[in-house]
């Protein structure tokens, strides 16, 4: 099920009315109801591939328990490789299998030796990332004995299976995320308000911005062959918003969907765009998915606390495995190996945590030295998801070379029809960049929320795509 | 406290909601979606002489002037992009409602390229991206009906009872699509004023397609890989047709609504460019076409092939005839049809 779907828009007041009409104190029978509809919402998409989530959900609840029921190393390691094994076999056969064994395939044609094999038509299930990373943060923090496993399955499975971030993240560790399942959950209606101002915010977000900046990357992307370099810096700067509004769209939905229930999830993007540079960006896009690979990936690795050769090893492997997160394609792989390199220098001349708080902090424009510095970055971001969005590698250079070697300056003004949308959500989550989310206006007065609230219905109604599409991170 | 949250969210739902519809239905042209209606002009009209459906094809190929050169005639070119059978049954019937003598003596031409129409058995009811399509012609018997048989998603569903109920609902279609056009006229005129003819690229307004026919370099480019990418996917869903699965057939339907109104039925060879004619001639394709010829035979339903030869440039996005083409072809399909009624212009080349 779809947040930009009208299936949502029924499923949530009903699943709603419902967990609220059962009293505060049966936390279980809140937990059942969670459970059934988070399957429910999953099993909307393809009821077949639930099948997974429970076996996942099985295999850490009682890789866990084992876990702490034992002191000896080798037993302990033993159940960590069984849940290593099940989550990351499971990603590995309906994610990765094809990619391998095309690129081994691939690799011996180079040597003149040709190897035979049959793809397997696998569907990749929706949101399988995101799952096996949450129930793997569960059994790895047990391990490290920073956590104590749940004996509640039902709370467990819930958590695993929550369905506002179970598709798309953000991917919650169970310290924070577990004990909300265990405890009594009172309605607040400041946090239901809350909630309700960021879905719409994602809403507008995704059918807005995200979609009508589809619009010009797909054709862009879809047709570089045919068009003039200008154009081609400007379709890879609509993706760079499309995945943005379209990602954080659906953390906003996500988060705001928790808080009706009483649930607070972490925070997954933080204006990304107003990075200083490629640390700042990292640690303000996707936060859920870099966080966890700094915890359970870089610092098992060593971290930055080894010399240099260890730290280029360290960041390169995080970003290349990130990349490969993404998906099962060379490309996620240089655009997580470029990430690695712009990476590089500010960890290596160990300027890497320079920008900490919020960009010009306390004025309303940045100096011209922050502003360069935000305009650097964002270029960067812009050439690394030339490499995401391509189908393939020579796509992504072929893109590249057409922006830089064109014959003529032939262009459509049309091209720009979709800017001033970028530029307006530019300026708002500039004045809103302290906030958790731009449309964080609780304190202003009634009038001021309720005409902010009806304009941007009324943006939506003018000016969304009326065929609404997936959210790109579905595919990941 | 859920109370008070409860009541002021629906509150301002509700609000929201009837601001929106008082506005759509008061400063909305209603005419938008009359006109969506094929036979909006023709129901208070006496019989029609000619109908023609079909897909964007017959759209574009089927010039009705050609058709009406006798005084009196009426021909309407209904053929739809993204139309399905089932909405081209309803919207005969809902004709049929308004006006019962409107197919009395009617022929009414179907589309059928390669010598086969298409098959569906109406289970299919929408396109999924144009659900509005079906909506001028709903009422709520025939939304009830949609409703109980239709093998379309919840969603699509839920999608349709808000088309036919809120007219905001419906109106979103059109407002975006005046505010699409007005932000691409406003662009259009600053490229005007500030560059120059030679550094102006291809300013076609729809340039990000929408599914219409559109010849612009790019657009025919863009169309052309769709075309192909689409062959295979078409073949790959080839499922073999018995004769008995005509019964169910939408095709089956419109041949006794329009009898039974008094008209009869024709069906017409469309050209095609070779890359789409590939669809027509795997295995599969080719029994199909001989299992569909049987049907038609034994229902005497006549199959009119036009006397008219395109090559590929006649198509410039592979699917649709080129315009300047469409007048010979509508001719040439004319004469086809004088000669199978025994015209007395053809009777000497009988």
């Amino acid at each position: 099920m779809r947040f930009n779907s009208l299936d949502f828009a029924v499923f949530l007041p009903l699943v709603f009315i419902l967990y609220w009409l059962i009293p505060r104190k049966k936390i279980t029978l809140q937990n059942i109801l969670l459970l059934i509809a988070s399957y429910v919402f999953y099993g909307w998409w393809d009821y077949r591939f639930l099948s997974l989530i429970i076996f996942s959900s099985t295999v850490d609840y009682f890789v866990g328990i084992q876990l702490d029921k034992t002191l000896n190393k080798a037993k302990r390691k033993l159940l960590l490789a069984l849940s290593l094994v099940a989550n990351l076999g499971l990603l590995g056969v309906f994610k990765y299998y094809n990619f391998f064994v095309s690129s081994f395939i691939d690799m011996f044609r180079e040597f003149g030796v040709e190897l035979q094999y049959e793809s397997l038509k696998i569907i990749l299930p929706v949101g399988i990332s995101f799952y096996t990373f949450q129930t793997l943060s569960y059994t790895l923090d047990i391990y490290k004995g920073k956590l104590s496993s749940t004996k509640d399955a039902l709370a467990f499975f819930a958590f695993v299976s929550f369905f506002p971030q179970l598709v798309a993240g953000p991917i919650e560790r169970a310290s924070n995320l577990l004990p909300q399942f265990t405890r009594q959950r009172n309605f607040d209606i400041e946090s239901a308000k809350d909630g309700m101002r960021q879905i719409l915010w994602g809403l507008f977000k995704k059918i807005v911005i995200a979609d009508n900046c589809a619009k010009t990357a797909n054709y862009v992307f879809g047709n570089y062959q045919d068009i003039q370099g200008p154009v081609l810096f400007l379709g890879a700067i609509f993706f760079a918003f499309q995945i943005y509004c379209d990602f954080s769209a659906y953390s906003d939905i996500a988060i705001g969907t928790a808080r009706l229930f009483g649930f607070s999830l972490m925070r997954n993007f933080a204006y990304p765009y107003f990075s200083r540079d490629i640390a700042e960006f990292w640690r303000r896009w996707h936060i859920s998915l870099s966080t966890w690979f700094r915890d359970y990936l870089y610092f098992p690795l060593g971290g930055s606390r080894v010399n240099n050769w260890l730290k280029i090893r360290n960041v390169m492997i995080v970003f290349v495995v990130s990349g490969l997160w993404h998906g099962a394609n060379w490309t996620f792989v240089v655009w997580g190996a470029l990430n690695a390199l712009y990476f590089l220098p500010l960890i290596l001349t160990k300027s890497n945590r320079k920008y900490l708080d919020t960009p010009a902090e306390g004025k309303l424009i940045p100096s011209i030295r922050e502003f360069y510095n935000i305009l650097f970055t964002f270029i960067l971001t812009c050439f690394a998801w030339i490499f995401f969005r391509s189908n393939t590698l020579t796509d992504a250079f072929g893109f590249i070379h057409n922006m830089f070697f064109f014959k003529s300056m032939s262009f459509s003004l049309i091209y720009f029809k979709y800017f001033p949308f970028v530029v307006g959500l530019l300026i708002i989550e500039w004045i809103q960049r302290d906030k958790q989310y731009a449309l964080e206006i609780h304190s202003k007065p009634i009038y001021f929320r309720w005409i902010s609230y009806f304009t941007v219905l009324l943006i939506i109604f003018f000016f969304g795509v009326s065929i609404s599409s997936d959210f790109i991170y579905f595919q990941f | 406290m859920l109370q008070k949250f409860l009541i002021r969210f629906l509150l301002y739902f509700v609000l929201t909601l009837v601001i929106l519809e008082i506005s759509c239905r008061i400063f909305v042209d209603d005419n938008y979606f009359s006109r969506l209606n094929i036979y909006s002009d023709v129901e208070n009209s006496d019989t029609i002489s000619y109908i023609f459906i079909g897909s964007s094809r017959t759209a574009v190929s089927i010039v009705t002037e050609v058709f009406t050169k006798t005084p009196d005639k009426i021909a309407i070119n209904a053929g739809r992009g993204y139309g399905t059978m089932q909405m081209q049954y309803r919207a005969l019937e809902h004709l049929l409602k308004r006006n019962p003598d409107a197919l009395k003596n009617c022929t009414v031409f179907i589309e059928a390229p390669m010598g086969i129409c298409n098959t569906e058995n109406g289970k299919d009811w929408v396109e999924d991206n144009n659900p509005h399509l079906l909506i001028p012609y709903i009422n709520k018997k025939v939304l009830y009906e949609f409703l109980r048989t239709a093998n379309e998603s919840f969603n699509m569903k839920l999608n349709v009872i808000l088309l036919y109920y809120f007219a905001s609902w419906r109106d979103c279609f059109f407002i975006r699509e005046v505010a699409d056009v007005w932000i691409n006229y406003q662009f259009e005129k600053y490229e005007n004023i500030f560059l120059t003819k030679n550094n102006r690229g291809n300013n076609n307004a729809d340039m990000l397609a929408k599914g219409g026919v559109k010849l612009d370099p790019i657009s025919v480019k863009i169309a052309r890989k769709v075309a192909r990418n689409i062959v295979p996917v078409k073949i790959n869903e080839q499922t073999p047709l018995q004769l008995e699965d005509m019964k169910s057939s939408m095709l089956y339907k419109i041949n006794r609504l329009v009898t039974e109104a008094g008209g009869q039925i024709c069906l017409f060879d469309t050209p095609v460019s070779s890359v789409i004619r590939e669809i027509y001639v795997t295995d599969i394709a080719k029994n199909n076409i001989k299992v569909f010829s049987q049907w038609i035979e034994m229902n005497y339903i006549p199959l009119i092939r036009a006397s008219f030869s395109s090559v590929d440039e006649d198509f410039p996005d592979l699917f649709h005839l080129r315009a300047s083409r469409a007048e010979e072809y509508t001719d040439s399909l004319l004469i086809a049809y004088k000669k199978f009624n025994n015209h007395p212009e053809y009777m000497h080349e009988q």
